[in-house]
C-alpha cells in the first residue's frame, strides 16, 4: 500500500516536471517579439562588422598587425579551437568581399529579408572574424553569437519584415522555409527560451568574475573605471568629490548583476530586475564606453518582455 | 486570455521530437555553463571538462575566455595600456644617432565609444598582462608579448614603407597610464594634477624590430638595464 503510494507521488513529480519542462521549451508563442529582436540584433551585427570596415585589412591583411601565425603562437599553438574560413584569407579584395557579404547579411536580418538564411550568414561571418582573432575579442562577441545563433532557428521574419510584406506575392514554393508565417510557433519560444536561460548564465558568469577582486566590494570599480583616460568616452572625473556616489553605482552594478539571474525568473521581482539592468547598462555605457556590448545587453533584456508572457503561460 | 484564443498546447511536436530536443538543449547547457561558470578561475577539474567541451564551445564562442567581464578588479594590469611605434630611418644602423622619423600610436584616433579602438587597446592589454610589472610572468608571456611586438611592428614597418623603397625600422613600445586616484591628495608631492600628463605613463615593455635582407622580421626585446637579449626565434640585429 505504502509502495503504492510512493510510485503514485513519484510519478505524480515526474509528470508535473515534465509538464513544466514541456510548457517552459515547447510551448508555441507568439512570433511578434522574435521579430522586434531581430531587428536590434541585426543592428548590433551591422554596428558590430562596420566597426571592422576602416582597418579591416590592417588587421588581417598579410602584413597585418594579427597574422594566423600570430595568433595561433599567442594561442598556444594549435590547442584551442577557433575554425575560420578567413584564416586562409588574406589578400585585400578577398577580405573585403567576404566582410560585404557579411555587411549585406546583417542589413538583410535587420531588415527582415529572408530572415533565417540571414541570421546565419550574418552568425557565420561574425563568428568567422571572432574566431580569427579571439585574443581582442571584446565583450560583445561572445553574447552576440549566441543571440544570432538562435535567431537562427526562430521565425524572426515573421512580422515587421521585408519577409511579412513578400508572403503574399511569392508563391510558396519554393520559398516555404524561407518566408515565415506569422503564427504561434514552439521556434519563437525555444529561441527565446535559449537566450533567457543563456543570459541568466552570462549575468552569474559576469556577477562571479567581479567578486574576486576588492574593486567590486570596496566601491571603488566605477572611479578606477572612470580614471582609464585612454579607454574612458567621457570625463566624469568631476564625480572624484562624491564618494558615496561612485560607491552606491559600483555596488548597483554588481548586486544587480548577482541577483539577476536568480530573481529574473519569478513574476514579482521581474520587472524590477529589468529596470535595475536596464539603468546598469545606461550607466555602464558612459564608464566603460563599450557602446556595442551595452546596447546588446539592453537588446537582450527584451527576452524578457511583458510581450513574451502574454503568449507563453509558462511562467 | 479566453481558452479559445490560447496557444496550442506542447503536443503539437511528437514525444521523440521533445526528448531529442530535449537532450540537445541539456548537453548544449552542460557545456555553456561549464565555460561560462569557470570563465575567470578554473580548477583541474573544469580545465579538463573546457578542454573536452573545446571544439564545441570554443568553435561557436561560447567560451569567453580571458574576455574581463569584469571590466576592472582595481589591479594594476586593469589599467589602460597602449602600443607606441617609433620609426627610424636605418633598418640597417643601431638606433643610436638615428632621427625619429614619427611615432605611430595605436589606438590612433578612433572614437572612444566603438569596438575599433577597444581592438587596439585589448592587443596592449595582452602584452601587460604576458610581462606584469609586479608578481610572476606566466611561463609563456615573454614569448607571448614578443610575438605581438613582432607583428605590429612589422605592420606598422610595411605601412610606412620609405620612399626608397627601403623599410624603416621600429622601436615598438608598450606603455600602461597610471589611474589616477580618486583622492587628489594622495598623489605624491609634486605629481602633476592631469591624468594624462607624461608621469603617469609607465613603459612595460620595448623591443626593436626590423624587417631583414631576407623578408624575416627580427626582433630584439629592450630590457630595463637598456641590455639586448635576443629572444628565441630570433636573429640579432648585424
Amino acid at each position: 500500500m505504502s509502495a503504492s503510494c510512493s510510485t503514485t507521488k513519484q510519478s505524480s513529480w515526474t509528470e508535473d516536471f515534465g509538464r513544466v519542462w514541456n510548457d517552459f521549451w515547447f510551448r508555441p508563442a507568439d512570433p511578434t517579439l522574435v521579430s522586434l529582436m531581430r531587428i536590434g540584433v541585426g543592428l548590433m551585427a551591422l554596428l558590430h562588422l562596420a566597426c571592422y570596415s576602416g582597418d579591416l585589412v590592417r588587421w588581417f591583411g598579410v602584413d597585418g598587425l594579427l597574422p594566423t601565425q600570430t595568433v595561433d603562437a599567442i594561442l598556444g599553438g594549435g590547442s584551442t579551437f577557433h575554425p575560420t574560413y578567413l584564416s586562409v584569407v588574406s589578400s585585400p579584395a578577398t577580405l573585403w568581399i567576404i566582410h560585404a557579404c557579411g555587411l549585406v547579411a546583417a542589413l538583410s536580418l535587420t531588415l527582415g529579408l529572408f530572415s533565417r538564411s540571414s541570421a546565419a550568414v550574418t552568425a557565420l561571418a561574425t563568428l568567422a572574424i571572432t574566431n580569427r582573432a579571439p585574443v581582442i575579442s571584446g565583450q560583445v562577441e561572445p553574447v552576440l553569437v549566441f543571440m544570432l545563433l538562435y535567431l537562427c532557428i526562430a521565425p524572426a521574419g515573421a512580422r515587421f519584415s521585408l519577409d511579412a510584406l513578400l508572403r503574399p506575392i511569392l508563391p510558396s514554393q519554393p520559398f516555404a522555409y524561407f518566408i515565415h508565417r506569422d503564427e504561434p510557433s514552439f521556434l519563437a519560444n525555444l529561441s527565446l527560451r535559449l537566450m533567457q536561460v543563456h543570459f541568466a548564465a552570462v549575468y552569474l558568469m559576469m556577477a562571479l568574475s567581479k567578486t574576486y577582486g576588492d574593486a567590486w566590494w570596496d566601491g571603488a570599480a566605477a572611479w578606477q573605471l572612470i580614471a582609464q583616460t585612454h579607454s574612458r568616452p567621457l570625463d566624469l572625473s568631476a564625480l572624484r568629490g562624491s564618494e558615496f556616489l561612485l560607491n552606491a553605482w559600483t555596488h548597483f552594478i554588481a548586486w544587480t548583476q548577482l541577483l539577476f539571474p536568480f530573481l529574473i525568473w519569478n513574476r514579482f521581482s521581474r520587472p524590477v530586475l529589468l529596470a535595475a539592468a536596464t539603468l546598469t547598462w545606461i550607466s555602464m555605457l558612459p564608464l566603460t564606453g563599450l557602446t556595442s556590448f551595452c546596447l546588446l545587453m539592453l537588446v537582450g533584456l527584451a527576452c524578457w518582455s511583458p510581450a513574451f508572457r502574454r503568449t507563453s503561460n509558462a511562467d | 486570455m479566453s481558452p479559445s484564443k490560447s496557444p496550442p498546447a506542447a503536443g503539437a511536436l511528437s514525444d521523440v521530437t521533445r526528448s531529442v530536443l530535449s537532450l540537445v538543449i541539456l548537453i548544449h547547457f552542460c557545456c555553456v555553463f561549464v565555460v561560462l561558470a569557470s570563465a575567470f578561475r578554473r580548477s583541474p577539474m573544469l580545465s579538463r571538462l573546457v578542454s573536452i567541451f573545446a571544439p564545441y564551445t570554443q568553435g561557436f564562442a561560447f567560451d569567453p575566455g580571458t574576455i574581463r567581464y569584469y571590466h576592472t578588479l582595481g589591479r594594476q594590469v586593469d589599467d589602460d595600456a597602449i602600443l607606441l611605434v617609433d620609426l627610424y630611418p636605418d633598418s640597417e644602423s643601431p638606433l643610436a644617432g638615428q632621427k625619429l622619423i614619427k611615432t605611430v600610436s595605436l589606438p590612433t584616433d578612433e572614437s572612444p565609444w566603438l569596438e575599433s579602438r577597444r581592438r587596439y587597446l585589448a592587443l596592449a592589454r595582452i602584452i601587460q598582462d604576458s610581462v606584469p610589472e609586479e608578481g610572476e610572468p606566466e611561463p609563456d608571456g615573454e614569448a607571448r608579448a614578443a610575438e605581438i611586438a613582432k607583428a605590429v611592428g612589422r605592420a606598422i614597418i610595411v605601412e610606412n614603407r620609405l620612399e626608397s623603397g627601403k623599410f624603416p625600422r621600429a622601436v615598438v613600445r608598450c606603455i600602461r597610464r597610471m589611474s589616477q586616484p580618486r583622492v587628489l591628495a594622495e598623489l605624491n608631492p609634486g605629481f602633476p594634477l592631469e591624468p594624462t600628463a607624461a608621469a603617469y605613463d609607465v613603459p612595460i615593455y620595448a623591443a626593436d624590430v626590423l624587417i631583414g635582407e631576407d623578408g624575416e622580421t627580427v626582433i630584439v626585446k629592450q630590457t630595463a638595464r637598456n641590455q639586448q637579449a635576443p629572444l628565441q626565434g630570433s636573429t640579432p640585429p648585424q
